[in-house]
């Protein structure tokens, strides 16, 4: 059901992958993922989060809305689905950002509802 | 604006109090041009010292204490500073001091502009924050003063981080929605622009880009852009300069896509000279 969920982000055009992953590093659920990586993937995103999360927290600011890491060749967008999950996508450098964003705060309940 | 002044190095351009002008070039060793509604003028500083005022607007020409008093008297001036050399500051000095002062008149007669109420108003995201506001700051402004006494080789065509670093800040902060730029590195604030220090923020920052690039080590992403924090009522962007960093803090209101593609230009620009260095 997870999958299915994740599935909707994928028809987005540029978006390559997609994850759930846990505060502490682990994968929930992931699309189009290969299975060595995604492990690596959510160490480092769960690392980021945590550092975004004491930035915002220094800023005055209790909650992390998102973040948004740009290579040459790929990005990465990460939001909170609550305290303890984050929705990951990985899409083309090309990809409309403020889309995918859009899409993934938008389909946050439905996917929290089928974990 | 003013032709006959030399170029120099531009440092950048942006709109002022003339009192802030005065109290944040303590270094400066250069020329600050000034526009007042139709008219021009400039402040020559040397070393962090007015020592030459001109005003003209058509015909009329203000020139010492009358120009002084009638640059200082206005609330807000677009300004453009440009840093000389001492063969540049000898030029500009033989230049005022070959013009001749309209006589003596009224500020009152020089057609000045409306100029609003300079008011800094902290956005929502800033009044929540917990770091300390501060005024307005360009910091280190004059530390390109103090190689002035050292021979600057001609051929010497390089980019000078720091010059550029403040054409850039002040081409950011001039964005609607930026709140406050800044260039750090090694645990210290080397340049910033903005209603807000970032100061307290330089260290983390460090250690999430740190982070941020190691997610290349796992997937193939190509080099590192930047990295943007998305908080409630603002963003935070942080990318590699150079050597160093630069953070920029925005309202909600601000538009993203030109702030990446400054830094898309920025990482071009990087590129293009490591490669010319190879």
């Amino acid at each position: 059901m997870v999958k299915q969920a994740l599935q909707k982000l994928l028809v987005l055009d540029g978006v390559q992958s997609a994850m759930i992953i846990r505060k502490d590093g682990t994968v929930v659920g992931s699309v189009e993922v290969g299975e060595g990586d995604e492990e690596q993937i959510a160490a480092v995103v769960s690392f980021v989060m945590a550092e975004s999360s004491a930035m915002a927290t220094q800023l005055g600011k209790e909650n992390l809305s998102g973040i948004f890491v740009e290579f040459k060749e790929r990005a990465l967008i990460s939001v909170p689905l609550n305290d303890e999950l984050f929705l990951v996508i990985i899409a083309s450098a090309s990809a409309n950002i403020a889309q995918i964003s859009n899409e993934m705060k938008k389909n946050r309940e439905t996917i929290l509802s089928h974990l | 604006m003013i032709k006959e002044m030399p170029e120099g190095t531009p440092i950048g351009e942006m709109q002022s109090s003339p009192q802030w002008i005065l109290s944040h070039t303590v270094r400066f060793h250069g020329a600050v041009l000034v526009r007042i509604g139709e008219g021009e003028g400039v402040i020559l500083i040397d070393h962090g010292k007015p020592s030459a005022f001109f005003f003209r607007h058509g015909r009329q020409v203000l020139k010492g204490h009358a120009a002084s008093e009638y640059i200082r008297n206005q609330n807000l001036i677009d300004i453009s500073l440009r840093r000389y050399d001492d063969k540049d500051f000898r030029r500009a000095q033989n230049f005022i001091h070959s013009l001749e002062p309209s006589p003596p008149q009224k500020y009152s007669e020089m057609a000045g502009p409306e100029t609003p109420e300079y008011v800094i108003e902290a956005s929502p995201v800033v009044r929540d924050m917990k770091i300390p506001v501060r005024e307005v700051t360009v910091a280190h402004l004059g530390k390109t003063g103090e190689a002035d006494d050292e021979e600057e080789s001609e051929e010497s065509v390089g980019p000078d981080i720091e010059e550029v670093g403040k054409l850039l800040l002040g081409q950011i902060i001039k964005k609607k929605g930026v709140q406050a730029v800044s260039i750090f590195g090694r645990g210290t604030n080397v340049l910033s622009i903005g209603d807000v220090n970032l100061e307290a923020l330089v260290i983390l920052a460090e250690d999430m880009l740190q982070t941020a690039k190691n997610i290349s080590s796992v997937i193939d992403t190509g080099s590192f852009v930047h990295l943007t924090l998305q908080i409630p009522g603002g963003t935070v962007i942080i990318t590699p300069y150079y050597d160093e960093y630069l953070c920029i803090l925005t309202t909600s209101g601000v538009n993203l896509g030109q702030i990446r593609k400054i830094l898309r230009d920025i990482h071009a620009n990087q590129s293009n000279q490591e490669v010319k260095a190879e």
